[in-house]
């Protein structure tokens, strides 16, 4: 097999079918919440709908998170009359079901046990009657609030014919625990691969990789929604540009030497998969005995 | 101030690129303060249908590969508390009494023969417990006394005193091979509990006299106990 033809099984491999157990898992979640918002804000009609990764065709089984915003009128004060109240009270609100971990602009949910449920809310006010613009409220930086479409980003990252080299960098980001968030790291792929967006989806992939080694202190990133007005330097700071680099420069020479099968480990299903606990027992079995782990305090 | 390891010895560094290329093409060196680190994900299960992995950072001692490692998860999902078998002041994870972790070794602490046989077999247990299963090993107890049970299980004396005077004699390089074995068999050392006591007589001296503290301090506690 050659190495393209490797890399797009492993992005079939990360497919996440309609039906599929997180997908259901997440959709009830959806719905709960959304009956709690109705339930807690019954004069207010806010637009409760899929962003991320969902909406942009980019989720992968390895790395998935649901993002639902939930935009309230612009003249509706019953959740709140600031972005800061919204936040909060729609926070709060949420505090009942579960445990609620304050983002900059997004809400995540635990489970009250702690178990991570993948949902991240983000409210936001529209800014008017007409536009589909909205105000987020941030909890960190400089700026209280932020303005950005949702449409725009969808659209930006859906229709940029990049959504299958950007799968692979999701990927790519996961499994070497790079701590890039996906709007940036999509932002820059886009950016790469609007100078060349010609090829196999290894080459491009390769030459988002090779920007990344050379470049990567040049490429600039700016929101599609809003270019001038909000500043996205925090997201890439240079740390993280350095990580990128010497991520990039590793992957690409461990796939020149062993091939991408080799990065990114075989796909082919097997015949049957074992029960987590199972395969986690024989791993234990197969390590041998261990040094009992300790502590030096007692 | 000493040049770091991997200045001095820019091979050795580059072998250890190499080594991660070829068996861990998710971790990643970094050099930083003088130091070198290992980051990214480890993976514990493999598979596409069943993965689980964590992301660590290696921190290697400046006399690499002589010394043990530290290690962190990073992605705050083991919680930081001792009986996770976390040091909770630095975060990092308790692997394993540190003379047990030499013996099992061989002191060997390069990046393969620590991955492979300290921390995998960690992490595995880690995910087990997760899934509401035991710890599929033996688990130290802390401090002193999980010390104490490593002498117990490899040289078969559970007497502080005992495995103290006993380290000692190593220490001084007094130890014959005719004395007693100190399980208590009454059998001559070369007789007995051979392997483990030369396994033991190869550790650094730091160790032993560390293993020899944790020994006094526990016959301190018992005296406070029975005063
Ligand atoms: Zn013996």
């Amino acid at each position: 097999m050659s190495d393209n033809d490797y890399l797009k099984d492993l992005l079939k491999s990360q497919r996440m079918e309609e039906g599929c157990d997180q997908l259901v898992a997440l959709d009830e979640e959806r719905d709960k919440v959304d009956a709690l918002l109705r339930e807690a804000f019954p004069n207010s009609d806010p637009d409760f709908t899929h962003g991320g990764s969902r909406a942009k065709g980019t989720m992968i089984r390895e790395d998935y998170d649901l993002d639902e915003v939930c935009y309230f009128d612009n003249d509706d004060t019953g959740p709140g009359e600031t972005l800061e109240e919204i936040y909060n009270n729609v926070a709060e609100m949420l505090e009942d079901e579960y445990i609620v971990v304050r983002k900059r602009s997004a809400l995540r949910l635990k489970s009250k046990k702690g178990k991570d449920l993948y949902v991240d809310i983000v409210p936001g006010r529209y800014i008017d009657d007409n536009s589909t613009d909205v105000f987020l409220h941030q909890n960190e930086g400089d700026k209280e609030r932020l303005k950005t479409n949702l449409e725009t980003h969808i659209s930006y990252v859906r229709d940029s014919g990049c959504t299958d080299v950007i799968q692979l960098g999701k990927l790519w980001r996961t499994r070497n625990d790079i701590l890039i968030r996906t709007f940036p790291l999509e932002l820059l792929i886009i950016e790469v691969l609007s100078g060349d967006n010609s090829g196999t989806l290894q080459e491009r992939f390769e030459r988002v990789l090779t920007a990344f080694v050379d470049e990567i202190d040049d490429i600039a990133i700016e929101d599609p929604a809003n270019p001038t007005g909000n500043d996205l330097s925090f997201a890439l700071t240079d740390k993280l540009r350095n990580r990128l680099r010497t991520v990039a420069e590793d992957t690409l020479d461990t796939a020149g030497e062993y091939g991408w099968e080799h990065v990114f480990g075989k796909v082919e299903k097997k015949a049957t998969v074992l029960p987590r606990v199972a395969a986690l027992t024989a791993a234990a079995a197969s390590v041998g005995a261990a040094a009992p782990p300790w502590s030096d305090e007692a | 101030m000493e040049r770091p390891w991997f200045e001095t010895n820019p091979a050795a560094f580059d072998e250890l690129r190499g080594i991660l290329r070829r068996r861990y093409p998710t971790l990643h060196t970094e050099v930083a303060d003088l130091k070198v680190r290992i980051v990214g994900t480890f993976a514990v299960l493999g598979d596409v249908e069943l993965s689980d992995r964590y992301s660590i950072c290696v921190e290697l001692p400046n006399d690499y590969p002589r010394s043990i490692p530290s290690v962190w998860e990073t992605a705050g999902r083991i919680e930081r508390v001792i009986d996770r078998h976390v040091f909770p002041r630095t975060g990092a994870l308790c692997v394993g009494v540190p003379v047990e972790l030499w013996v099992r070794l061989a002191g060997d602490f390069g990046i393969v023969n620590y991955l492979e046989k300290a921390l995998r077999p960690y992490l595995i247990g880690n995910s087990l417990v997760e899934e509401g299963k035991p710890w599929p090993f033996d688990e130290s107890p802390h401090g002193s006394e999980g010390v104490l049970e490593f002498y117990q299980r490899f040289i078969g004396n559970s007497d502080p005193a005992a495995v103290g005077n006993f380290l000692i004699a190593i220490l001084q390089n007094r130890l014959r091979g005719h004395w007693n074995c100190p399980c208590g068999s009454g059998k001559p050392i070369r007789n007995c509990h051979e392997t483990n006591v030369r396994a033991l007589r190869s550790l650094p001296n730091f160790l032993l006299a560390s293993s020899v503290d944790h020994m006094i301090s526990l016959l301190e506690m018992q005296t406070a106990r029975s005063n």
